[in-house]
């Protein structure tokens, strides 16, 4: 499998704040990977440290195989990036921009950039002075999904976006992974992350404290029970126990104490029962409250 | 008005701080220097009277003020001539600095936003700013007053002192007032700041213009002709104040209705917002983005500096006719033949008007380098990360960008000098003079832009200090030969080294070594940039 975009002991301070520590991931051909994490936890500082923005401390970053930073002439030829933050100059109107961009990227106009601005309902007339945010995040998602490359970097791209915009972005991401290309997408809207990722990274406090595919992260972690019981008691000292006002109860297992605990339940006179896969978000939760995988027993 | 808006206050406060101190210290070291100097130099009748003399040719009157006619004249009245109007442009600068900060920067940043999100309403940003200015505007008037009571000046009285010190501090609270209605009118901090200080720098050429051709029909155009007429420690008329604080005071009002009527973010005097669909065919890259974001600043720069070099091109005809006019001069200099004494005048005053326009002419180039550093605190250079653009391109530009304005704006407004000087003369300016002159000034152009390079590769966050530098170094070389300064002094900027250009030719070596300094200042300043993280 081809390395799209491969990170390897990344370090990177300001000042004396250790922004990000040892950071270390590989993005493959094909792969949507969501790059997690709560806010300052170094997922925008590595995505700049990729692009160049911000000079590494030490630690490689390959783009295609190649230093990413060393010629960016080569090396971004291959990348489309929005960030977090659109920031567009005042002056010039949406259309303009998206043009612009496009040129500045090698990348021809195609009729692709019609439909797109038709699909998010922008208008490229108007001066960038005069958009929201959602808007000049269209105008940047317009311009970067235009842009036929290998590897697309997202940072953040729907903080923006209503609903059915954020809808619509999350088609396009589908459409890039069934044409076969790479996305990188940084986000904490989990929910939506969830839909389309193929794998994930974790960062926290500028460590990464998991990388894996999805299925994986989701297969170790524990599972969700719900049940509807007579006797609740013997369950009370299961992690994240929760009763609810109608009796039903909840808490969380690991996959190889499902066996045990199903004997348990049918004993306590189960009347119903739910077993659920973590979501993306639980997952997060998990890393988040502990800073390591809760393989909970 | 409520309790929101002294909190307000206190915050703008504790942001400008730095900044108002700065420009305490700096006001006050010169009010206190000037006015040890003049007492030093000039403490007898004799040498006051070459000083008066000197002071009334056309050039000294161009360049530092009109002195009053009086039968008698003391130290202290010629210092207060002297000192208001150079004080009042100082005090006018850092009145559109703290307003600009106050209220369109503010609103940018996206401060005023989350302020008015509160109990707010829409003139609480604009009142806490009028206050911060009052506040610092006494407290400017009382440290120069004291500083002017404090220095023993022969003729200097404390009411006198009281004045000159008042008329600063009321025509600091006009141009506040102008620049919190200019704040109301255009949408960008970028746009006020250029507006306030070129308002300024209209009232200075309009003041010098009036003053030479004693135009006294037309004193009433230039607020620093108003304060001219003050003839402090002789008559001590206040008149100026009422007229400067009620046009603070109007202006102040017409701010605060004027932001009722707009937008946040908007600006009363906007184009519209609509445009192109598609790019033009020449929008291609990075350069071209660069020429069209920067285009309406230089043009701008470019219609000023021509403004300027009109008016000064067109005062070469009295600085000739008058100084020979002048008796006392004409025993002075000697009988030398009328030509050459025209072109020795010339040759003087041409030093006057290139240090004027030559520092314009950077002020614009350092302009125009500044735009890197606001853009990327605004973050479009996060936008063009993923670009295929390299940190070569991106220095190259802006530093060629800056130093191609610089260069061109100097020789245009250069040209127009000398062509407008052409036209009220009957025989032409000295082809080589002007030829000197124009080539004379590009080595410290070039080393100051140079040196703006270093602070944009190495410490892009201080970058602000240069304008300082080039401000505090301007004054220092303008002012040289009537405070006496020391030419060490000078030569710590890149005017030392090229002073009194053309009335001693510049050497080749010394331009060449200044020009290969500039070089190397740029290389060094690539070496910061390529180093250094970019957001």
């Amino acid at each position: 499998m081809t390395k799209v975009l491969e990170i390897s002991h990344l370090n990177k301070t300001f000042g004396k704040f250790q922004a990000l520590s040892d950071v270390s991931f590989t993005v493959n051909q094909g792969q949507v990977f969501g790059f997690l994490g709560p806010n300052g936890a170094g997922k925008t500082t590595t995505i700049r440290s990729v692009l160049g923005l911000l000079k590494r401390d030490s630690g490689t970053i390959k783009l295609m195989g190649e230093d990413a930073t060393g010629n960016v002439l080569d090396t971004h030829k291959h990348i489309a990036y929005v960030p977090g933050d659109v920031y567009l100059w005042p002056n010039l109107t949406g259309g303009e921009t998206i043009d612009l961009l496009l040129r500045m990227g090698g990348h021809a106009r195609t009729k692709r950039v019609d439909d797109l601005i038709k699909l998010f309902e922008l208008d490229p007339r108007k001066k960038n002075r005069t958009y929201s945010k959602g808007n000049r995040q269209k105008v940047a998602l317009i311009a970067a999904f235009s842009a036929n490359v290998d590897l697309y970097i997202f940072d953040e791209p729907t903080s923006g976006l209503d609903p059915l915009q954020a809808r619509n972005f999350q088609d396009q991401i589908l459409a890039l992974k069934q044409a076969g290309k790479t996305v990188l997408l940084s986000s904490h809207i989990l929910s939506e992350v969830e839909k389309v990722v193929d794998c994930v990274a974790v960062i926290r406090q500028g460590r990464i404290v998991e990388v894996g595919s999805l299925t994986d992260l989701q297969e170790h972690a524990a599972l969700r029970i719900n049940a509807q019981v007579q006797d609740w008691t013997p369950f009370q000292d299961y992690p994240k126990f929760h009763q609810e006002l109608n009796g039903e109860i909840s808490f969380t297992v690991a996959r190889a104490l499902l066996p045990k605990t199903m004997t348990a339940l049918v004993t306590a006179g189960v009347t119903d029962l739910k077993v659920t896969p973590p979501t993306l978000e639980d997952l997060f939760m998990q890393y988040y409250d502990t800073g390591a995988v809760a393989h909970e027993s | 008005m409520n309790r929101n808006m002294w909190w307000l206050l206190g915050a703008n406060l504790k942001s400008d701080y730095r900044v108002i101190i700065v420009w305490l210290l700096v006001n006050f070291s010169l009010i206190v220097s000037g006015a040890l100097k003049l007492a030093d130099l000039y403490n007898s009748p004799e040498t006051l009277d070459q000083l008066l003399t000197m002071l009334r040719t056309p050039m000294m009157t161009a360049m530092f003020a009109r002195m009053p006619e009086l039968s008698q004249y003391t130290v202290a009245i010629v210092y207060a001539a002297i000192m208001l109007p150079i004080m009042a442009v100082l005090m006018g600068l850092m009145n559109v600095q703290l307003v600009v900060r106050g209220t369109r920067q503010m609103e940018e940043s996206g401060e005023t936003e989350l302020i008015r999100g509160g109990v707010t309403t829409a003139t609480t940003p604009v009142l806490a700013t009028i206050f911060e200015v009052l506040g610092v505007n006494v407290l400017m008037t009382m440290t120069m007053g004291i500083g002017v009571v404090l220095i023993p000046m022969h003729g200097a009285t404390s009411g006198g002192a009281i004045l000159f010190a008042t008329l600063l501090g009321t025509f600091g609270l006009m141009v506040a007032g102008i620049t919190l209605v200019l704040s109301q009118l255009f949408a960008e901090s970028r746009s006020v700041n250029a507006i306030g200080y070129g308002v300024i720098a209209v009232m200075y050429v309009l003041r010098a213009v009036i003053d030479v051709r004693r135009a006294a029909e037309w004193r009433w155009l230039s607020p620093l002709n108003w304060l001219e007429s003050a003839r402090i420690f002789a008559d001590n008329r206040a008149g100026a104040i009422l007229t400067q604080g009620w046009f603070a005071i109007v202006l102040g009002l017409i701010a605060l209705a004027l932001v009722n009527g707009r937008d946040i973010n908007a600006g009363l005097i906007q184009f519209a917002g609509r445009g192109r669909q598609r790019a033009t065919v020449w929008l291609r890259g990075f350069t071209s983005l660069f020429v069209r974001l920067q285009a309406r600043l230089v043009l701008t720069w470019l219609v000023g500096l021509a403004f300027f070099g009109a008016m000064f091109g067109s005062l070469f005809h009295e600085v000739g006719t008058m100084m020979i006019d002048n008796p006392q001069l004409t025993k002075i200099i000697g009988a030398q033949l009328e030509a050459s004494m025209h072109h020795a005048i010339y040759r003087h005053f041409l030093v006057m008007v290139s240090m004027f326009i030559s520092f314009l002419a950077i002020l614009a180039g350092l302009n125009v380098m500044q735009r890197f550093h606001t853009d990327t605190v605004r973050g479009a250079y996060d936008l063009l990360g993923g670009m295929r653009l390299t940190r070569l391109k991106l220095y190259a530009t802006y530093v060629s960008g800056a130093m191609i304005v610089a260069l061109c704006l100097w020789g245009v407004a250069f040209m127009i000098v000398w062509f407008t000087a052409n036209m009220v003369l009957t025989v032409p300016m000295d082809v080589t003079m002007m030829q000197q002159a124009l080539v004379g000034y590009v080595p410290s152009i070039a080393v100051l832009i140079a040196i703006a390079a270093v602070l944009l590769g190495w410490a892009p966050r201080w970058f602000g200090l240069i304008y300082g530098y080039a401000g505090v170094m301007f004054l220092m070389t303008y002012m040289k030969n009537l405070m006496d300064l020391p030419m060490w002094a000078l030569k710590l900027s890149p005017y030392g080294w090229t002073y009194n250009v053309p009335v001693v030719s510049l050497s080749v070596v010394r331009s060449s070594w200044l020009c290969g300094l500039a070089v190397v200042l740029l290389i060094v300043g690539y070496i910061g940039f390529k180093k250094r993280d970019l957001v």
